[in-house]
């Protein structure tokens, strides 16, 4: 049951996507985020929608995958659209009771619901396209800058790393420990919250019992091969742009350049 | 002697619809007679251990049928709790869902769960404790504070104390030293003796299946690939090795024996067995 968590799982691949530089698909997809905030109008998300689909067809992505990813916000996206339809104030269309649908209510609720997927969708095509490691290895090269201010960025990005490569393991050591106390006939499912509660008991002692263990084990391994910080440290794989790379930036820009267009333009 | 656990054309796929999807188990069917001692051999990924959740409900097949007395384990959640009591399974590594603060109450933790009273479950875990050698002091130490091989034996003891009509080990023996390996054989063994629990023991060692076993399965790429008794087992070596199992030393010398021209009977896989091979050739020069 656990497994069935989607977000942050990278599917690996070798499309064009996949091949991508990881810094430019983080920056390009934060700027996604933002030109998707920007903007505001049919046509602009028309395109968005349009660039979401292409990222899909060419990272060869399972649209069903995606989706998966939605399920977890359909309930802020619920919320905030009715939310939205109700009380935003203008042009009433329909009312009933105390409730009043407006014109913009009905439009700003599209438009946030809109924002709220093409995020998702555009976030976990990132995910699923793109390894932790080499996520967490952009990052620290974006964020290499901060060095300067004395923020220890590559200690940052090693515990993003060791906490990311740790998130399945826990979650198989979960699967397992959660089996085993089954077997034992423990029972997860039933009785009030405390008795819920206290069955988790079995599992969260264990649980943190071996993550210890793992972190002490993983320090001894690391000080074994003299890790020492980031200083003078050297890269196996050396993150370069490619011609690859530079087309997709620029097809980017254009796209978002056009997004924006359109929704100053207004139509 | 009656049949007690029968598994029909069961199937498992994991995270079927993903890319990762894989079929762990393959139409497996099998029927364990009660008193049984088997072995299920296979190497790593042969998927021995995801066909023993079978075998107590804790995986529902993707297709397929398990019962234990006749009875479909996987009806209604009631009928798959019984299953957890009326067949324990011991994990791999089972050390390491020890959570309580002292043994006792870790290996009461099972038997608490069945919803007995409290002299029973006392009654049980004192037993499961001496079954697996543990004694009155080490009850009310922290399970933390044992060693590894205790640590595993106080885990075993915690299914026992279930008192299981079928007892599932997955490999009881990984991890520890060959003295401790020998000692929890022979406390499986003595357990078996002693109770005429249905035994079934998941392990990719060969000499202990032939030591211990008298019937064994041997699973490969998802699938049951032989199944008899230790000796039809060995006699059919080729298709052993080709697999990529081993047979017991024992049976290897006698094979090489064979292929050097002498006429000797290569299903034999204990010491007493191959003298007596050895002795009637000895005879026959």
């Amino acid at each position: 049951m656990i497994k069935d968590i989607t977000l942050g799982q990278f599917f690996p691949g070798n499309t064009y996507m996949h091949k991508l530089d990881p810094r430019v698909k983080l920056v390009i997809c934060f700027a996604f985020i933002i030109v998707l905030f920007v903007t505001e109008g049919i046509i602009p998300y028309a395109l968005a929608a349009l660039f979401i689909v292409l990222g899909v067809k060419v990272s060869k992505t399972n649209p069903k995958m995606l989706l998966k990813s939605l399920k977890p916000i359909m309930f802020l996206v619920l919320f905030t659209s009715i939310l939205n339809i109700f009380y935003v104030e203008g042009e009433v269309l329909a009312r009933f009771w105390i409730f009043k649908v407006t014109k913009e209510g009905l439009l700003t609720a599209f438009y946030m619901t809109s924002r709220i997927v093409m995020l998702v969708c555009a976030t976990s095509l990132l995910m699923y396209t793109t390894s932790p490691i080499a996520l967490t290895d952009a990052l620290e090269h974006l964020l290499a800058p901060l060095n300067k201010i004395k923020f220890p960025v590559h200690e940052f990005s090693m515990m993003m790393t060791i906490a990311m490569r740790f998130i399945p393991t826990l979650i198989e050591e979960t699967d397992k420990i959660m089996a085993a106390q089954k077997a034992r006939g423990a029972d997860f499912e039933s009785g009030n919250i405390f008795a819920r509660a206290k069955a988790l008991i079995p599992i969260l002692v264990p649980l943190f019992v071996s993550s210890f263990r793992r972190a002490d084990e993983l320090a001894t391994a690391m000080e074994c091969r003299l890790y020492q910080g980031g200083t003078g440290r050297t890269r196996l794989n050396v993150l370069k742009l490619t011609k690859n790379d530079y087309v997709f930036m620029v097809f980017c820009t254009i796209f978002f350049v056009i997004m924006i267009i359109t929704s100053v333009v207004g139509i | 002697m009656g049949e007690i656990l029968k598994l029909e054309n069961v199937s498992y796929t994991y995270g079927a619809g993903t890319p990762f999807e894989k079929t762990a188990v393959k139409d497996i069917n099998l029927t364990f007679n009660s008193g049984d001692f088997v072995a299920i051999i296979g190497h790593t990924g042969s998927g021995k251990s995801t066909l023993v959740q079978h075998f107590n409900a804790l995986l529902p097949p993707t297709s397929g049928k398990v019962y234990i007395n006749g009875e479909d384990i996987n009806q209604s959640p009631a009928t798959r709790r019984a299953a957890r009591f009326a067949c324990g399974l011991v994990f791999q590594y089972p050390e390491y869902q020890l959570f309580e603060e002292t043994v006792f109450l870790d290996i009461a933790y099972g038997p608490k769960n069945m919803g007995l009273d409290e002299i029973e479950v006392k009654r049980r875990v004192l037993n499961a404790a001496e079954a697996v050698g543990i004694d009155a002091l080490t009850l009310e130490k922290s399970p933390f504070d044992l060693s590894g091989g205790q640590k595993r034996r106080v885990a075993i003891a915690g299914i026992i104390a279930m008192e299981p009509e079928i007892l599932v080990l997955d490999e009881p023996m990984a991890g520890l030293d060959p003295q401790g390996r020998e000692e929890i054989l022979e406390m499986i063994r003595n357990y078996h003796d002693r109770h005429k629990t249905t035994i079934i023991l998941v392990t990719h060692s060969m000499e202990d299946a032939a030591k211990m076993a008298n019937r064994i399965v041997v699973m490969c790429d998802s699938q049951v690939l032989l199944d008899g008794t230790p000796s039809e087992i060995f006699a059919r070596h080729e298709v052993l090795t080709k697999s990529g199992l081993d047979v017991p030393q024992i049976t290897s010398v006698l094979i090489e024996l064979k292929n050097r021209g002498y006429d000797v009977d290569t299903s034999v896989y204990t010491i007493e067995g191959a003298k007596e091979q050895l002795m009637r050739l000895r005879g026959k020069l």
